[in-house]
């Protein structure tokens, strides 16, 4: 665009360029605390000159094409050629984050540092000579820091300047002979290329970059003539090309900050480090984790503060029910639909349908924010990147890399972004397994129906969502295991490298934004997916065939004639219920089609139409299990008439009494098995889609469905049979196939892993 | 009429509501679909991978 200035902000990951580029347009992208946030760009304009577009890159170490973060960046300062980088450089880690700057430097784009986290560099009593690095560097440095926004704005204008009339000389030289064979290269082979990018180019080609050549279209006779300067120098170095590029970049900046960087206490550890002593030691590592885990769930799904428990959120979520389930909801819009003299059939669809419907998930809310609230406390003081970092020795026992468990990470809040976070995963079969097992973590989506199982069947428990956590975990560690000792995935695991932030007090503005961002993207979904799917609902379980006869299924059995008591016995008889328990409901078009399903899940304990119903509803979205289930239970015709609920408590009670009912009496344990089968069987359809982009291939992607049902289908089933032999009332069959499933899983884990020993890692 | 339409008016209100806010609701999802955004629980913004979930993944090893 004419008149426009673009600057790409570049760094390291977990350097706080996110930070920064919020701080400078405005923008609410979220801050993650581990690698790999940013897998692609994003663009913004500055707040104080709209002329001026900011593009974020994503992290990277070096311009090496190692990674999608490194191609993404180096593709985009290379062929969108911005007028300025600014580079943001973590002054804690400075001779790291610099190996990137002697490489941004050589672009033949102006450079200017964002020099940011000085004031930890300060706080600390370490000296950086700020002066003398930029005279060092050749390029203008600015001290900032990003988080609490000192000098960002100083940083752009500084940007601006240099975009518009700088230029950054590289300072830097290598040694004789690898000058030689850059001199060389660069006569060969890039003299028609701008002059400020020959050099850039030159190292490149030196260092056998595939991908350079590849664009420069290089001839076969070319390349045997640089091959012979690039051997000579290697020859004469003792070490191979890239290495020596390395070597020498490490050697130039150890030397420039002998001067420049003094160190108060060197070999001292600060106080991060001392956390981390404690908190990733080998021992303590997993307890602490489970303890944390446990306290997040606890005070945000656990048993209310009102009950003497600790939950906030359980408390804040029945206040809310108290007041959506009864005071506005249910009663308030009912008596004034009905006061307006509205038709009850519309006054069922809109309270007992939409109402009901939305209504029963958006009471789950506060329980929802309480957690997100949490959770992004723990990943902005720099906790969350550490768990990546326990779990990475323990994957790795396994075969399994770390990497993968950063995805998880991401999914807790949607399964989607966790899905395509898998994208950092190089090795392909480590990534496809990973986008298989991701959605095994209780999403945001999930949350409505572990607060309904622990709300209905277990008075609050906090066991029941910390389990729900833990099990999405080990489904994922004992997946990831069976897995790999499967040829399709067998192989060794990929190295996993990555920087543990320091620890620092949470930054409320991005705590509070990423919980916000979570929450709100719930509730506007309560308001478009799950309004259409309440209003099929109601329709299906509202309206059916009664003996022959089609219409509202209430008003249809209000008819003696039509319902009549051989009816009710054909109708006992087909849902397998004491005649004096059959509803209308039961001939809705919903249990017309869901009953035949239920076969599916009568092994787990669940084989009743209604949870069959909100089991493959929740396909759609997975509140929509329990808006199904506000739906369903928001008659009460025990007395034989139609009469909506006073409040969300009593809806849920009957919840409790039917799960009971159909389980003969084991309803906490049928409840359970249910809650375990949603929350490991295929994901919502969206998140289906996003694992068939992913995988790019029709086959893969229902083979992932298939293995997550088949999955939730065996654990939940042994959960259900083997929990009947304490809780009375066994199988043996049952029993018997349970323990047949379990031996297979434990054969799975415990044979001996032999195809790491045949294949490779690509 | 006049008499059925004083008679009916809360349904007609109420129908006619219904369809506005449930043609809108498809209006949004449909321009949301158009526009890369998905219906999923999360808003892309702030998934890291928001650009990339807009075109299929390379194909790598088969």
């Amino acid at each position: 665009m004419e008149g426009q200035i673009r600057i790409a902000l570049a760094g390291n990951p977990n350097s706080g360029k996110t930070t920064l580029f919020n701080k400078l347009t405005g923008a609410n992208q979220f801050v993650g605390n581990w690698p790999g946030v940013t897998v692609e760009k994003k663009e913004g304009k500055l707040i104080v000159d709209k002329d001026v577009v900011l593009t974020d890159l994503p992290g990277i170490y070096s311009l090496s094409p190692y990674t999608l973060e490194e191609v993404v960046a180096r593709n985009y300062l290379i062929e969108e050629n911005p007028d300025a980088i600014l580079n943001i450089v973590d002054a804690t880690n400075l001779e790291r984050n610099l190996y990137l700057t002697t490489q941004l430097v050589e672009l033949g784009i102006p450079v200017v540092i964002a020099l940011n986290m000085m004031d930890l560099v300060k706080k600390a009593g370490d000296h950086i000579n700020v002066k003398e690095l930029s005279k060092q560097l050749g390029c203008k440095i600015v001290e900032i820091s990003a988080l609490k926004g000192d000098g960002v704005k100083e940083a752009a204008q500084a940007a601006i300047e240099a975009a518009q009339s700088g230029k950054t000389i590289p300072q830097h030289s290598f040694s004789g002979p690898v000058e030689h064979a850059l001199a060389h290269i660069e006569e060969v082979t890039v003299h028609d290329l701008p002059e400020e990018r020959q050099r850039w180019y030159a190292i490149k080609l030196f260092e056998r970059d595939e991908k350079v050549m590849e664009g420069l279209k290089l001839s076969a006779e070319t390349k045997a003539h640089i091959e012979k300067d690039i051997a000579a120098a290697e020859k004469e170095m003792d070490d191979d090309a890239e290495s020596i590029i390395t070597n020498e970049r490490y050697v130039y900046i150890g030397q420039m900050l002998k001067g420049i960087y003094k160190k108060k206490g060197t070999g001292k550890l600060s106080i991060s480090d001392k956390i981390d002593k404690i908190v990733t030691n080998r021992w303590l590592a997993l307890p602490i984790f489970a303890i944390v885990m446990f306290l997040v769930y606890a005070l945000s799904m656990g048993k209310s503060i009102a009950d003497g428990g600790i939950s906030i959120g359980t408390w804040l979520t029945d206040l809310t029910n108290d007041v959506l389930g009864e005071a506005w909801l249910t009663e308030g819009s009912r008596a004034i639909l009905e006061g307006w003299g509205a038709a009850p059939w519309l006054v069922g669809l809109i309270s007992d349908g939409i109402l009901a419907g939305v209504g029963a998930v958006l009471g789950f809310v506060p329980q929802m924010l309480v957690l997100f609230l949490m959770l992004c406390l723990l990943e902005d003081c720099g906790y969350m990147a550490r768990i990546a970092f326990i779990m990475d020795r323990i994957f790795r026992r396994f075969g399994l890399s770390g990497k993968s468990f950063i995805p998880m990470l991401v999914g807790t809040g949607c399964g989607i972004p966790g899905v395509m976070a898998s994208r950092t995963i190089e090795n392909e079969r480590d990534r496809r397994m990973t986008i298989m097992t991701t959605t095994f973590m209780p999403c945001g989506a999930k949350m409505p129906i572990i607060g309904l199982i622990a709300g209905a069947l277990f008075g609050g428990s906090t066991w029941i969502a910390v389990s729900a956590y833990f099990i999405g975990v080990a489904a994922i560690v004992l997946s990831g295991i069976m897995l790999k000792k499967t040829k399709m995935f067998a192989g060794d695991p990929a190295p996993f490298v990555m920087e543990l932030p320091s620890y620092h007090l949470p930054a409320w503005g991005n705590v509070l934004r990423g919980t916000w961002e979570r929450g709100w993207s719930f509730i506007k979904r309560a308001g478009t997916v799950i309004v259409i799917s309440s209003i099929v609902i109601w329709f299906l379980t509202s309206f059916g065939v009664v003996n022959g006869h089609f219409g509202m299924v209430e008003n249809l059995y209000e008819d003696d004639a039509i319902v009549t008591d051989e009816y009710v016995a054909t109708v006992a008889d087909r849902m397998d219920i004491p005649e004096d328990e059959v509803e209308p409901m039961d001939d809705s078009i919903l249990a017309r089609v869901a009953q035949p399903v239920s076969v599916v899940f009568k092994p787990l304990g669940f084989g009743d139409w209604k949870p069959t119903a909100a089991t493959v509803t929740g396909l759609v979205a997975k509140e929509e299990v329990v808006a199904n289930f506000g739906i369903m239970y928001a008659y009460d015709d025990q007395e034989g008439e139609e009469e909506l609920e006073e409040n969300g408590d009593q809806i849920w009670d009957r919840v409790a009494e039917d799960f009971n009912a159909f389980s003969n009496g084991h309803g906490r344990l049928a409840a359970f098995a249910f809650m375990i089968f949603n929350l490991l069987c295929a994901p919502c359809f969206a998140a289906i889609g996003a694992i068939k982009r992913e995988m790019n291939s029709r086959k893969w992607t229902w083979f992932a469905i298939a293995y997550q049902c088949v999955f939730a289908w065996i654990a939940a089933f042994i959960v259900w049979q083997i929990g009947r032999v304490f809780a009375g009332g066994l199988s043996v069959v049952g029993l018997i196939l349970a323990l047949l499933l379990l031996g297979f899983v434990c054969w799975m884990l415990f044979r001996p892993y032999k195809e790491s020993q045949k294949l490779t890692v690509k | 009429m006049l008499a059925w339409l004083s008679e009916n008016w809360a349904n007609i209100l109420m129908i006619v509501l219904l369809v506005l806010i449930v043609a809108l609701i498809v209006f949004r999802m449909v321009r949301s679909r158009k526009a890369g955004k998905r219906p999923c629980g999360c808003d892309c913004a702030v998934c890291g991978a928001c650009c990339a979930c807009k075109k299929p993944a390379a194909k790598k090893e088969p």
